[in-house]
């Protein structure tokens, strides 16, 4: 039998035998962030041209 | 401030190399002088910031409404001893008028280890059945991400079913009573999204450990507070001892892996800093309250282990070199940010000062003593001798202001606790022969760890991943065979300079001294420093065991007993 992805992963306190102890499922979403950098200043500069451009 | 003291510096020293004719090095080595020197006065500044005392805050005794989940992370940590800090501070919460639960997240990786946090469980669950708030646990067979992983995939699976996470480490000990302020002042700042404390270092028993126990209790406050006032709701977070608002956390802190490989791409190793920062791009309060008491901590036992943890801090400040230029930064988490990154280039810096001004010193021209024809009133020619100027004044003033940078906040940190009576904690005046102690120890150990620094520097910069290796806690004593497989490479470094420098240079011996003396002895003042010193560096601790200490050890004493 495959174990699921979950069960394959995380080994709750069920696996000791303490039902009560595994975490709850409350799920809550974490979305990944952008960490891209800030343009240069010139390009900053220029970009506001450019979307008048193409409106 | 920091600016102009760095470049009085730097232009103290040149004024210092002209007196010969002035080589490149000498020009390379001001400017080096003057960044380093702008870093001193930097941290010097934040003491004096933080000398004033804050009024105190008025208690809060709303109502707690919110939920809260105490999230332990752990890894190949002494799960007997980590599980009895859980059990200490449940007991004390256990009559609380609040709801909190606790998460106890491990990334054990070790069958053996495995086996030892489920064992430690059973007695947790035996000494906690019936009372307080539920206690939960899982282990990650993958421990991607690390503890920023660990964290984020609580969050995601489980995170909704609180309303704040009071974040430790494995070490971490809180009393009830701050935990409990702590949350009434998250619900009464509703833009408050993460509340920083102060961690108290405990328990030390080495004479290194003591000393760093010692100035953290002693200076650390002052320093702190200066933080706070700097930089305001744009606070720092240091990873553990702090309360979120999870649903700000995880809307703003999920973190991507960087391109590319360590030790500048992959998983983001200090995430505390950026998840600050990010915190803040979202439009939420990070905020350090130094006033909360009650936090704790527990630090390496000796230089070798303050090193390895230095060696990941390195590592991880130094990723963050790639995250200056985010998108929506705000100007203090970039300044905190820059900050990190120039914690640990500054050894650097200060090394690479010392090399280039002892080459500025080779390379310096023999005086000319006769440089010119003098015409004499009676028309006679005569060659008068010209002397270069003795500008060793200036050096002595120049070395007189850095360490001034490096002193003067704490002495009046010392003048501040004699005069608030913050003092008496620390044994009255006893206590500022105690900081006067820490002065040296700490003037005698710079140069062991700047030299490990560089070490770390030199293989980050080359590529080498130094991965996360775990914390060993326990006494930490070192034998001299130990301490010389650990430094033996900065004895040799020392040696050879100190070589380099006779031959080349000997007049530049005596300024050298003092960093390359330690180096060369750096094996010998590891061992000693990590011997057991429990009578030196007493701190308000020490005179009052904190209750939440003293109940665990209690628990864990029973524990041990019934093994």
């Amino acid at each position: 039998m495959t174990a699921s992805p979950d069960k394959a992963q995380f080994l709750t306190a069920i696996e000791v035998g303490a039902e009560d102890w595994a975490l709850p499922d409350a799920p809550l979403a974490m979305p990944e962030q952008d960490l891209a950098p800030r343009p240069f200043l010139l390009a900053r500069l220029f970009r506001p041209a450019r979307a008048t451009v193409r409106a | 401030m920091a600016l102009a003291a760095g470049i009085a510096a730097g232009l103290m020293f040149l004024q210092y190399a002209s007196a010969s004719r002035l080589s490149h090095w000498a020009g390379v080595a001001a400017v080096l002088l003057t960044v380093s020197t702008c870093w001193l006065a930097w941290g010097a500044m934040l003491g004096l910031i933080g000398l004033w005392p804050a009024l105190p805050r008025p208690p809060e005794s709303r109502v707690i409404a919110g939920r809260t989940v105490i999230v332990m992370p752990v890894c190949n940590e002494d799960a007997v001893t980590t599980f009895a800090r859980v059990a200490a501070m449940h007991r004390q919460l256990s009559d609380s008028p609040a709801m909190i639960d606790f998460a106890i997240l491990s990334d054990t990786r070790s069958a053996e280890g495995a086996r030892a946090e489920e064992a430690a469980l059973r007695l947790l669950r035996a000494e906690t059945a019936g009372r307080g708030g539920r206690i939960h646990y899982r282990r990650r067979a993958q421990n991607t991400g690390r503890k920023a992983g660990n964290v984020g995939e609580f969050i995601r699976r489980s995170g909704a079913a609180w309303d704040h996470a009071l974040v430790l480490d494995a070490d971490s000990l809180i009393e009830s009573e701050t935990v409990l302020a702590m949350i009434r002042r998250m619900e009464a700042a509703p833009t408050l999204a993460l509340l920083q404390t102060l961690p108290r270092v405990v328990r030390a028993r080495s004479l290194f450990g003591r000393a760093m126990q010692f100035s953290a209790a002693f200076h650390g406050p002052v320093f702190t507070r200066g933080l706070a006032r700097m930089q305001g709701t744009t606070g720092p977070y240091w990873g553990h001892n702090a309360l979120i608002r999870i649903r700000a956390f995880a809307e703003c802190c999920g973190l991507p892996d960087l391109p590319g490989k360590p030790p500048f791409g992959g998983h983001i190793l200090s995430h505390d800093y950026v998840e600050a920062a990010l915190l803040a791009r979202g439009g939420w309060v990070v905020r350090v309250d130094p006033d909360l008491g009650g936090s704790y901590e527990e630090a390496p036992e000796n230089l070798v282990e303050h090193a390895k943890r230095d060696r990941r801090w390195c590592q991880g400040n130094l990723q963050h070199a790639r995250l200056l230029r985010t998108a929506g930064l705000r100007f203090w988490s970039r300044a905190t940010l820059f900050q990190g990154i120039l914690a640990y280039v500054s050894s650097g810096l200060w090394a690479a000062f010392l090399v280039t001004a002892v080459l500025a010193g080779v390379w310096q021209s023999a005086p000319d003593y006769f440089p010119g024809i003098i015409m004499t009133y009676d028309d006679t020619i005569r060659f008068l001798p010209v002397f270069p100027s003795d500008e060793s004044v200036r050096a002595l003033g120049l070395l007189i202001g850095i360490f001034g940078l490096l002193l003067l906040p704490k002495i009046l940190v010392a003048v501040e606790a004699a005069v608030t009576g913050r003092l008496t904690g620390f044994g009255g005046w006893r206590g500022i022969g105690a900081v006067a102690a820490e002065l040296a120890l700490s003037a005698l150990i710079a140069p062991v760890l700047m030299a490990f620094q560089v070490r770390s520097l030199i293989q980050i910069l080359s590529g080498r991943d130094g991965g996360w290796p775990p914390n060993l806690r326990g006494d930490g004593r070192m034998t001299l065979a130990e301490s010389w497989s650990a430094a033996r490479f900065m004895t040799l470094w020392a040696l050879a300079a100190l070589a380099a420098v006779q031959i080349l240079a000997p007049g530049q011996l005596p300024w050298l001294l003092p960093v390359l003396l330690p180096m060369a002895l750096a094996p010998v003042l590891i061992a000693l420093t990590s011997r057991p010193a429990p009578r030196t560096f007493a701190t308000p601790e020490d005179r009052q065991r904190p209750a939440i200490l003293a109940l665990h050890d209690t628990i864990l004493d029973r524990w041990h007993a019934a093994a």
